[in-house]
């Protein structure tokens, strides 16, 4: 019940509260082609997290998913998940994916982003580590879906201090 | 054969604890200020009828759950966060009118809030359905995910339910408040806060 406290003290010391969504998630599938022998990859982000966690670092501005979208916006969205979204495809070092290019969602809350890794052996083993907003939100969760070959499939959760996940086929 | 045991406890899992740590949350606030509003009226020895109140939530808020994450139901979510803090003012009225009527605390024998839990429960199935659904991917089968999300939620409730009970005990029997002094005050708070929740959206 101390939360019930806490809330109320919240009440008459924040400024400004966050009435439309409340909760921090973002979803992520990572499937093996074989067909084409890649590694494809889709990442939903909440815009405003997103901007929130880039902000964090210096980058504002940039009106992702608006008509005023910064032209830079892309490339800051990139390097952000390039250092917090990490792939190690048969223990062969970390893989860099090619950024393909992003779409608003339905809802314009948020965006999905689609990459690639081009793979030139069969996957043997897949390690990754989703820590998208973990140092933005404590309560910051990211879900993680990994179809292998022959549809093999894998979910994981990402919350602080758990990020990681290795699979072998 | 193993593998799709891995993947279904994989989901069970991650599904169990975003459930879980939905409701209890101090950001489900409005949730839980309704089990407040809802069970404020109700002691330990009430078992029974609490029981069947939160049964009645359950079957109400699986329901709409469910159809909106299938799309079956439009969610509209703006219209959805402000009928919540709703549904908590008017079980905290309902309930100021019970002792104010009934001279003073009675068991909840009340039909209307096994009523209310039913109905209010539909709004709140479609509140969950907002935060469930952005952990979804397009294309699954929904089954398991729905069924390990409610169990979350279920566990989660029945422990807020748990110390809002404790909490009665402790303030009726060891503080000697008065039983209903008690009540009106769990309602008074949930009131207090769910105008400032209808407030704060407008």
């Amino acid at each position: 019940m101390n939360y019930l406290l806490l809330f109320i003290a919240s009440i008459f010391f924040s400024p400004q509260s966050e009435t439309v969504h409340e909760f921090h998630v973002s979803k992520c599938l990572v499937e093996y082609k074989s067909d084409n022998a890649e590694l494809q990859i889709s990442m939903n982000i909440f815009i405003d997290d997103l901007e929130t966690a880039l902000a964090s670092r210096g980058v504002e501005q940039l009106f992702i998913g608006t008509e005023k979208e910064s032209e830079e916006a892309d490339d800051y969205i990139e390097k952000y998940i390039d250092q917090v979204f990490q792939i190690e495809i048969n223990a062969q070092g970390l893989a860099d994916p090619t950024f393909l290019g992003k779409e608003v969602s339905d809802d314009l809350t948020s965006i999905w982003c689609y990459m690639q890794i081009p793979m030139a052996q069969p996957v043997q083993s897949l390690k990754v580590k989703n820590s998208i907003l973990l140092e933005t939100f404590d309560d910051q969760k990211n879900i993680t879906s990994i179809v292998g070959p022959e549809n093999k499939k894998d979910s994981f959760m990402s919350i602080r201090g758990d990020n990681v996940k290795e699979v072998s086929y | 054969m193993t593998q799709n045991q891995n993947t279904l406890s994989d989901i069970f899992s991650i599904y169990f604890k975003i459930g879980f740590s939905h409701i209890y949350n101090i950001a489900a606030i409005d949730h839980i200020l309704f089990l407040v509003a809802l069970c404020a009226l109700f002691s330990l020895k009430d078992w029974r009828q609490l029981l069947i109140l939160i049964t009645a939530f359950t079957i109400g808020h699986s329901i709409t759950l469910a159809l909106a994450i299938l799309d079956i139901i439009p969610i509209n979510e703006r219209l959805i966060e402000l009928l919540i803090p709703v549904t908590i003012m008017i079980t905290a009225l309902f309930n100021a009118y019970t002792i104010w009527k009934d001279k003073g605390y009675r068991d909840g024998k009340s039909r209307i809030h096994y009523m209310m839990a039913l109905g209010f429960g539909w709004i709140h199935g479609m509140g969950f359905s907002n935060y469930l659904r952005s952990t979804l991917f397009p294309g699954e089968n929904l089954f398991g995910q729905l069924f390990s999300f409610n169990i979350g939620i279920e566990l989660g409730q029945i422990l807020i339910l748990a110390k809002i009970l404790l909490l009665t005990l402790l303030f009726t029997k060891l503080l000697k408040i008065k039983r209903n002094h008690w009540a009106f005050t769990l309602s008074g708070l949930a009131f207090a806060v769910s105008l400032y929740l209808i407030i704060d959206q407008l």
